[in-house]
């Protein structure tokens, strides 16, 4: 049961690997996918899940364009299929800058 | 007076608490930030289980619908949206009408930012070490908006309504 769990995580890790690998450096519309950290962890229901923390180029207004980002998270959900990835895969968008925000402001 | 919860009104709240219209610099607040994710999160639950309340009974009183919503339980919507994904196998009782919603692009689209949606608010909610942006934060409630637009389209469609039949029928009824 254990060595199982063991291999199909394996299985996964790679295939998360794959999956950041494929969609790395890609462009959507307007919007780069300039890099990608896969990582299997648990989910908030103690499932284990693959986690995609994808840094996009900054958006030229306050975020990305919707059909950029529903592009990539199709383009995403077909290669989870293709691999054969069993597991759930969250994506995480974050610009490439980040900014102060509000109550670091008031801090400094 | 009873107001009951219009799926507008916290994605309203969501654009406010993310300053989408914000011409300042810097971002908003950390905890506003995490309080957009999770309102756009509620509003598209409320938008789901909604029409799914009215496909289930369309001849009922408002007030009863708002009852019946109190059964939909959020797992059970997140299990019926995790079926609609395409890489995922759905249970053998299901499959046919599964692979019918699964024709659907927008429908797929609407399950996935169901997935994505619980999970950020479930982040938001209790994950210190999440990061939110308001890039990032914008984009999710981006995600609840499409969704709600495709499936206000899709619930008139016989794929939509078989979608929103199973959501109704994975929930049990709570007494």
């Amino acid at each position: 049961m254990y060595s199982r769990l063991v291999v199909v995580i394996m299985d996964d890790s790679i295939g998360a690997v794959s999956l950041a690998d494929r969609v790395r450096g890609r462009t959507f519309g307007f919007t780069r996918v300039a890099d990608v950290t896969a990582s299997i962890d648990r989910d908030s229901e103690d499932t284990i899940a693959v986690f995609l923390d994808i840094t996009l180029d900054d958006p030229d207004g306050a975020t990305w364009p919707t059909e950029d980002i529903v592009e990539l998270r199709r383009f995403l959900l077909r290669g989870a299929a293709e691999l054969e990835l069993e597991l759930t895969v969250y994506l995480r968008l974050s610009p490439h800058t980040d900014s102060p925000q509000d109550d670091e402001l008031v801090a400094q | 007076m009873q107001r009951p919860i219009n799926p507008e009104w916290p994605l309203r709240q969501a654009d406010e608490l993310a300053g989408r219209d914000a011409t300042t610099r810097g971002q908003p607040r950390n905890a506003n930030l995490r309080r957009s994710v999770s309102a756009a999160y509620y509003a598209l639950f409320h938008f789901i289980i909604g029409c799914a309340a009215e496909k289930l009974l369309p001849s009922c009183t408002h007030e009863l619908r708002y009852r019946m919503t109190r059964h939909y339980q959020h797992n059970a919507v997140k299990q019926v949206c995790t079926w609609v994904l395409p890489q995922n196998q759905p249970a053998q009782r299901v499959r046919e009408a599964i692979l019918r919603i699964r024709e659907s692009d927008d429908l797929i689209d609407v399950a996935d930012a169901f997935i994505q949606l619980q999970e950020a608010r479930h982040e938001a909610d209790y994950d210190h070490l999440a990061d939110f942006t308001r890039p990032g934060s914008l984009a999710l409630i981006d995600m609840a908006y499409d969704a709600r637009n495709k499936l206000s389209i899709q619930e008139e469609l016989p794929k939509g309504e078989l979608f929103l039949a199973h959501v109704s029928m994975a929930s049990r009824l709570q007494p």
